[in-house]
């Protein structure tokens, strides 16, 4: 099975030869890939020589051989590099991406796009008309260029303490905007994720209601249990996560890493529709031994068939 | 029902226009600015406890505390003769390398609610920024957030900044979010970690009470 196939499978709810793998985005390639991708100064440098085409193609072979070298079975990539990316590594899984169909709260201006929620939804109404409309837009060449999935829709919905928004205004705005951008992908043929750290109990139920394909992160560290998700959901959406990369990839030994690692596989991999990730993304604090320990687990104990939890 | 009491209201449902006009009108009436005042209190509290048993979200929490802001901005100039006292000053950011603020905009509202004049210095501050707050107001207690592990050696050089400006021993440290942990808080040197934003109340309430 390639990983390609394998990473599909999943997102089908099915078993495939063993747990895909990926990250939504990996810090340090040059540990594993034994040479740094473009970035920051040196890319804004080279851009503005004219070399952009050079840069994509560096990183874009970087993120393939970063694949190889792990065993992650897809990799996040942009518009342009998908033509390249199937010629170049055609057995990989491919993941677009595109924008959010509503606003969000957050930063400084957090409470003038909470006061749209309750005195502008006209408005705001029409923006995430337009928004959603842009993102339809986004992935119709993603999912004619085949990639396997599409990562957006919405972005971060909540936080430790909950969700930003009263669960009311999800139903009544945001999810039904969602759900026309999910509805128009799986007409085109395509799949689509959303990825959002925080506590989302309270309007997990109205988010899985959209048709959403899978959900990344599955936040441990505000008290999402991917197992009480699993089982709620896991016959509807394929689980992408969720081994916490805020404590222990960054703070505990590697095997530590393992046993959560392992855990991880027991509650969410049975039956299919799971997809092995850290709970946010790979960054640089994480030491790369702890990074190797969730890796190695995933190869020793995510075959199928995968024993459930207790089994 | 007193304009007080209908502001008060009118502010735990988050009538914002009615609120504004409500308060102009009592204004003008020549009602107590202090009564309009702790009619913000006791809304801004009930608004806590609707928050605590998840009637309302940090949404309503936020909003609620604008529209409070939004009083207060209405009264200062009324206030201005009137002695109030406040249960103490904090000073709260979200530490250098991290953007993250909703949590922290919890807290805000929280420590509105309980009586604390907040300095809010924003998202991904300097270490500098929060000594030069802290020495200004000559506020005892500091409120630092963390959003991102990446940004946790910031909160470190907080901590090293304060103590090469003399403070360290006046000012108590709280830390918290989704970045940290009680161990980590204590190990960059915090004096606390604040698991949620209601426990961090409690701890700054326990720092700042004044002895009977």
């Amino acid at each position: 099975m390639t990983p390609r196939h394998r990473f599909l499978a999943a997102l089908n709810l099915e078993e495939p030869d063993r747990v895909p793998m990926f990250e939504l985005e990996f810090q340090y390639p040059e540990k594993i890939t034994g040479r740094p991708s473009i970035r920051g100064e040196e890319a804004q440098r080279l851009l503005a020589a004219g070399k952009g085409d050079e840069v994509a193609r560096h990183n874009l072979e970087n993120q393939i051989a970063l694949c190889r070298g792990l065993g992650y079975d897809a990799f996040p990539l942009g518009v342009q590099q998908v033509g390249l990316a199937r010629k170049l590594a055609p057995e990989l899984g491919l993941i677009g991406g595109c924008g959010t169909v509503a606003p969000m709260p957050g930063g400084m201006d957090a409470i003038d796009t909470i006061r749209r929620f309750y005195f502008d939804k006209d408005g705001l109404r029409r923006e995430c008309e337009e928004r959603a409309r842009a993102a339809i837009e986004q992935c119709k060449p993603l999912v004619e260029l085949g990639v396997e999935v599409i990562r957006g829709g919405m972005d971060d919905m909540a936080g430790k303490e909950g969700p930003y928004l009263n669960p009311r205004l999800y139903d009544e705005i945001v999810f039904p905007y969602l759900k026309a951008l999910v509805d128009a992908v799986h007409g085109m043929g395509g799949k689509l994720f959303v990825h959002s750290d925080g506590d989302l109990k309270p309007i997990l139920e109205g988010l899985v209601n959209t048709g959403i394909d899978a959900l990344h992160s599955i936040d441990p560290s505000a008290g999402m249990d991917i197992g009480a998700v699993k089982q709620a959901y896991g016959h509807r959406l394929c689980l992408c996560g969720n081994v916490d990369c805020a404590w222990t990839l960054v703070r505990l030994r590697p095997e530590d890493v393992a046993r959560e690692t392992r855990e991880c596989i027991r509650k969410a991999s049975p039956g299919g529709g799971h997809i092995l990730c850290s709970s946010n993304v790979i960054h640089t604090a994480i030491p790369l031994e702890n990074t190797l320990a969730m890796v190695e687990t995933a190869r020793k104990y995510g075959r199928y068939p995968v024993p459930a939890r207790g089994a | 029902m007193s304009l007080a009491e209908e502001i008060r209201r009118k502010i735990v449902e988050l009538d914002e226009p009615t609120v504004k006009m409500l308060v102009d009108q009592a204004l003008k009436a020549g009602e107590s600015p202090l009564a309009l005042l702790e009619a913000v209190r006791e809304a801004l509290a009930e608004i806590g406890r609707l928050y605590e048993e998840r009637t309302y979200f940090l949404s309503e929490l936020i909003l609620a505390s604008g529209i409070s802001q939004t009083v207060l901005d209405m009264l200062t100039p009324h206030l201005a003769a009137v002695h109030e006292e406040k249960k103490g000053k904090v000073v709260i950011g979200t530490v250098e390398g991290s953007q993250h603020g909703m949590g922290k905009s919890i807290v805000i509202a929280l420590l509105l609610a309980n009586g604390y004049e907040v300095y809010d210095l924003g998202v991904n501050v300097p270490a500098e920024q929060f000594v030069e707050k802290l020495r200004e107001t000559g506020a005892p207690v500091l409120g630092l957030s963390v959003g991102l592990v990446q940004a946790l050696p910031s909160v470190a050089n907080v901590i090293a900044a304060l103590k090469q400006a003399g403070l360290r021993e006046k000012v108590k440290v709280i830390l918290g979010g989704n970045a940290a942990n009680p161990e980590r808080a204590l190990e960059l040197g915090c004096d606390a970690y604040a698991p949620s934003a209601v426990a961090g109340i409690q701890i700054i309430n326990d720092w700042t009470k004044k002895p009977d």
